[in-house]
């Protein structure tokens, strides 16, 4: 019978899962680079970040080569104004994803996984995607070429 | 995946098989077995047993969160047991305080074959190994307000559900049986669980998966204690006089 009550409350522990989650999942991260090639350097007045009825506006960026921004895990879309300084108007963004939402324990919480990045809508000279999975260790999603 | 699956169940099959064979009687046993067996009925059955699994029981009723019932069977052939399982299992594991809504259900099968090492026990106790192939399915719902996130914490929040989900596994199987009083029978099963699959979801991996355990996790270990109840197809020949029981 102890060793009933015994398996019984291992059994509990065995369902424990370890709180492992990634933390930056919902960050993407963007790379700017000239179209004849190397990196390149960009001020920003503001980044606007839109997802439904929500509207983030960033501080002024300074001579940035790499952005990392949240998408929103609870839409498919979200879309990204980027206004450069000394600039008339702004460059639009508009991304696709699939969040995909995993429940690591009732303790731990729940982590958004964000996967297959696509384009919807964008007027830069040139994009391209690198990375469509965001990921914890966070690399360079989206490429720039202005 | 499946041909791969039916691959391995039938080279595990063969390998008890031929272990099976190898621990068996001396030569001149064995002739006289396979002279007896050509006149007889090609599947000697011994019997069946039939129970369920009061381990899950026992979570059951201590566990507000969960609901387990397993009900478990197998046919004796000699020194095989062909074992099947059937099981439902339900969870709620949700924290309010975090936002957390979280159910999950589903059922699931396992059929396998053990090899009993114990096959000269007069009380037909057995010590096994075997290896089962599990089938299921899940459904479950997660909800999550991102009320605590930094960013997104005035957006309505996640409701994602997967309606029904198949899952398969493997198990490799130990254990004991042992008769407790006529035809009343406890056993204990020891499994470990792996290659788990799960049917894709693109809006919410599964937390839980009923018969499994823990979704995430590649390869877990199980427990079952069962009390089995015992029809036996052959009644046992009279003990020499003089033998008391």
């Amino acid at each position: 019978m102890a060793f009933f009550a015994i398996a019984l409350l291992a059994s509990a522990c065995l369902d424990e899962p370890d709180c492992v989650a990634s933390e930056n999942t919902t960050t993407i991260r963007f790379s700017f680079r000239k179209l004849t090639g190397g990196v390149d350097t960009i001020s920003f007045e503001f980044v606007n970040i839109i997802s439904g009825d929500q509207v983030f506006v960033t501080e002024p960026l300074e001579d940035i080569s790499t952005l990392d921004l949240t998408v929103n895990p609870t839409d498919t879309t979200t879309t990204f104004v980027f206004q450069q300084s000394g600039q008339v108007s702004a460059n639009t963004l508009v991304l696709r994803y699939d969040p995909v939402a995993r429940l690591i324990s009732p303790e731990c919480g729940v982590e958004t996984l964000v996967q297959n990045l696509g384009i919807i809508e964008q007027d830069f000279d040139s994009i391209s995607i690198l990375k469509p999975d965001l990921e914890e260790f966070i690399e360079t999603n989206v490429q720039i070429f202005n | 995946m499946s041909k791969f699956l039916t691959k391995y169940i039938f080279i595990s099959f063969v390998f008890w098989a031929g272990f099976a064979s190898a621990q068996d009687e001396p030569v001149e046993t064995e002739t006289l077995e396979k002279k007896k067996e050509k006149s007889g009925p090609v599947i000697d059955i011994d019997g069946i047993r039939a129970g369920i699994d009061i381990f899950g029981l026992g979570q059951t009723f201590l566990s507000q969160e969960r609901d387990v019932l397993e009900f478990q069977g197998d046919v004796r052939l000699k020194s095989y047991f062909f074992a099947v399982s059937y099981g439902t299992a339900s969870l709620d594991d949700s924290n309010v305080e975090r936002g957390i809504l979280y159910e999950n259900s589903g059922s699931y099968f396992r059929a396998g074959i053990d090899y009993n090492f114990l096959n000269k026990d007069p009380d037909g106790s057995a010590f096994f190994f075997g290896i089962r192939y599990a089938r299921g399915s899940v459904e479950d719902r997660l909800r999550f307000d991102f009320s605590g996130d930094p960013n997104w914490a005035d957006t309505p929040g996640l409701d994602r559900q997967n309606d029904r989900l198949s899952t398969r596994w493997l198990e490799f199987t130990s254990g004991l049986k042992v008769k407790v009083y006529k035809l009343i029978w406890f056993g204990y099963n020891l499994r470990f669980n792996f290659a788990l699959n799960i049917e894709e979801s693109n809006t919410l991996l599964p937390f839980f998966v009923p018969g499994y355990g823990l979704a995430q996790e590649g390869s877990r270990w199980g427990f079952n204690y069962y009390v089995l109840f015992d029809i036996p197809f052959k009644k046992k020949a009279d003990k020499p006089a003089g033998l008391k029981n």
